[in-house]
């Protein structure tokens, strides 16, 4: 049993099935506010579209991410490489949200900004951590790879990417918590996700609807979190 | 056969290699001597096109090597380097079997062939699903001959495999490849800095020296005629009569005698080295000789010149 999967997924559900019905317990907790449970979108739905809307975005950062880290590394694109990595690391030092302004104007509001937004953004993590970790693979290696008779393809396929998947998983790890928790700013430009019910409440002063939308978006993160941590053990473990 | 015509390589990464011309037999343990930075390296990885020569041209059978994609080439034939270069992610039995899965051989044949290998370097069948970081740095190098050995290729090219290891390790590996060696019949080009371990391997040694071969021939040319004084600094110094001893068998000096009994006896293809040390130890000068009657080994034999 993995308790690092098993206890969101649970803590998730929970409050899937909870939060319908729990008008009197945050009615008890803010007496003042007249509509105490966020009713406009089912939260079921809010996890599915939040969730929808990170694995699309994050799946295409990682083989984006993954394919540039692969050309950079190539002897022929070296020139490229530092541009590449200044890319990764300035890059992150941008907040999401700005990201996620300057995709209004070539996409108006709604989903679409938020996906492009995440992507981009979802991209330089697993870029950052892709090109150290192909760069760290032992030249011994490499060098018993072409002796041996492998060609550039298979050597990238069997050889390189298979000692760069630690330093990988940690870029898509990150990448993925962060699109987690940046898919609810995507609510301040039209998205629906379960940021909507925060913003909605910071806006209209109502205080449970953050609660209710937080509560939910640091399940996710956590189930998130399990659930790529395992994936990182199994790829990374013995046996291949 | 692999010949070398005329071969140079200017600079570039590695060491220079000026107009070299070299003939290596099949079933032949070839091996390139020379100080660092000679151009022994480069010379060993024009064989399989890791190294391309500015001039002249490397054939291995009559054919060019150009002519073969490198991929192909290289599968063709071992190859196994000192810092062993095994895939750290991958157990001992799948690196063994790194080149057959490239040939496309199926699972059956490679688990056999890696069995069989392990077997031949004396590897324990245990340390199959082991990683490389798990193992002694004597076995790595073992499953590195494996590795080399595993597609059976007429030809290994082998850049100081045993570079790293501690003299004891060193030795036994250096004997349990002469013995496969003997055993498969497999052409080996072995490059070493080491001159002991380039007597101790060698058929024929080829000494190389700023780009240049400075003399080519058996151990025995080697140190009974050196062609310059660069090789006899080489080959010679304090321990040259040591050498020369190392490099003969006790078959070759023996002559017809009788020993007193209970004297003792040392293995005809012991070389005459182990036979002085043996006469030293025993404070004896004559020793009966294993397996062949009537024959003994005397300290005049060991003086006695080569024949």
């Amino acid at each position: 049993m993995n308790w690092r999967i098993a206890l969101p997924a649970l803590a998730l559900v929970a409050l899937l099935l909870w939060l319908p019905h729990s008008a009197p317990a945050f009615h008890a907790m803010f007496p003042a506010l007249g509509k105490p449970v966020y009713l406009r979108t089912g939260f079921g739905q809010l996890v599915a579209i939040h969730a929808g809307i990170v694995l699309l975005a994050s799946a295409t950062a990682v083989l984006v991410g993954l394919a540039v880290a692969a050309l950079v590394t190539r002897p022929f694109a070296g020139s490229l490489l530092p541009t590449a990595n200044a890319v990764a690391v300035v890059g992150q030092t941008i907040p999401p949200v700005a990201v996620l302004v300057l995709s209004v104007p070539l996409l108006g509001f709604g989903a679409p900004p938020t996906l492009l937004a995440l992507t981009v953004y979802g991209v330089l993590p697993v870029l950052g951590q892709a090109i150290a970790g192909l760069r760290s693979v032992p030249p011994d290696a490499i060098a018993a790879a072409d002796g041996m008779g492998y060609g550039p393809w298979r050597r990238l396929k069997d050889a390189e990417l298979p000692l760069a998947v630690p330093a990988i998983m940690s870029g898509v790890r990150l990448s993925v918590i962060v699109a987690v928790g940046t898919a609810t700013i995507g609510s301040t430009v039209g998205a629906t996700t379960l940021g909507s019910p925060i913003v909605e409440g910071l806006v209209g002063n109502n205080p449970a609807y953050v609660v209710q939308g937080a509560l939910l978006v640091a399940a996710l993160a956590m189930l998130f979190d399990g659930l790529l941590e395992w994936v990182e053990r199994r790829v990374t473990s013995r046996g291949r | 056969m692999i010949e070398f015509s005329n071969v140079s390589k200017r600079f570039g990464q590695g060491e220079a290699v000026d107009g070299v011309s070299l003939q290596i037999a099949s079933g032949e343990l070839f091996v390139l001597v020379g100080p660092s930075g000679s151009g022994k390296s480069t010379l060993l990885r024009m064989i399989n096109r890791l190294v391309e020569p500015d001039e002249g041209s490397v054939r291995i059978d009559g054919k060019d090597v150009r002519d073969t994609p490198a991929t192909d080439l290289r599968r063709g034939i071992g190859y196994a380097i000192q810092s062993v270069g095994l895939f750290p992610h991958w157990s001992v039995a799948r690196n063994i079997g790194t080149v057959p899965r490239l040939l496309g051989w199926s699972n059956d044949r490679i688990e056999a062939r890696v069995q069989e290998l392990m077997a031949m370097l004396e590897l324990d069948a245990g340390i199959a699903t082991r990683l490389p970081a798990e193992l002694s740095g004597g076995q790595q190098q073992r499953v590195g001959v494996a590795r080399a050995m595993a597609a059976t290729p007429a030809i290994v090219l082998m850049d100081e495999p045993f570079g790293a290891l501690d003299p004891v390790t060193r030795e036994k590996l250096q004997h349990a490849f002469r013995r496969i060696h003997a055993d498969t019949g497999t052409t080996v080009v072995f490059v070493t800095h080491d001159m002991d371990e380039a007597l101790q391997l060698g058929d024929r040694i080829a000494f190389i020296d700023g780009g240049h071969v400075r003399q080519c021939g058996t151990p025995l040319e080697l140190l009974l005629s050196p062609a310059d004084e660069v090789v006899r600094g080489f080959v010679g110094g304090a321990s040259a009569g040591l050498r020369l001893l190392s490099v003969r068998k006790v078959r070759d000096a023996m002559t017809p005698g009788s020993v007193a009994d209970g004297t003792p006896s040392i293995n005809a293809d012991a070389d005459l080295r182990q036979a002085l040390s043996m006469m030293v130890d025993s404070r004896l000068r004559t020793l009966r000789v294993d397996g062949a009657d009537g024959q003994v080994i005397s300290l005049d034999g060991l003086l006695a010149p080569p024949r």
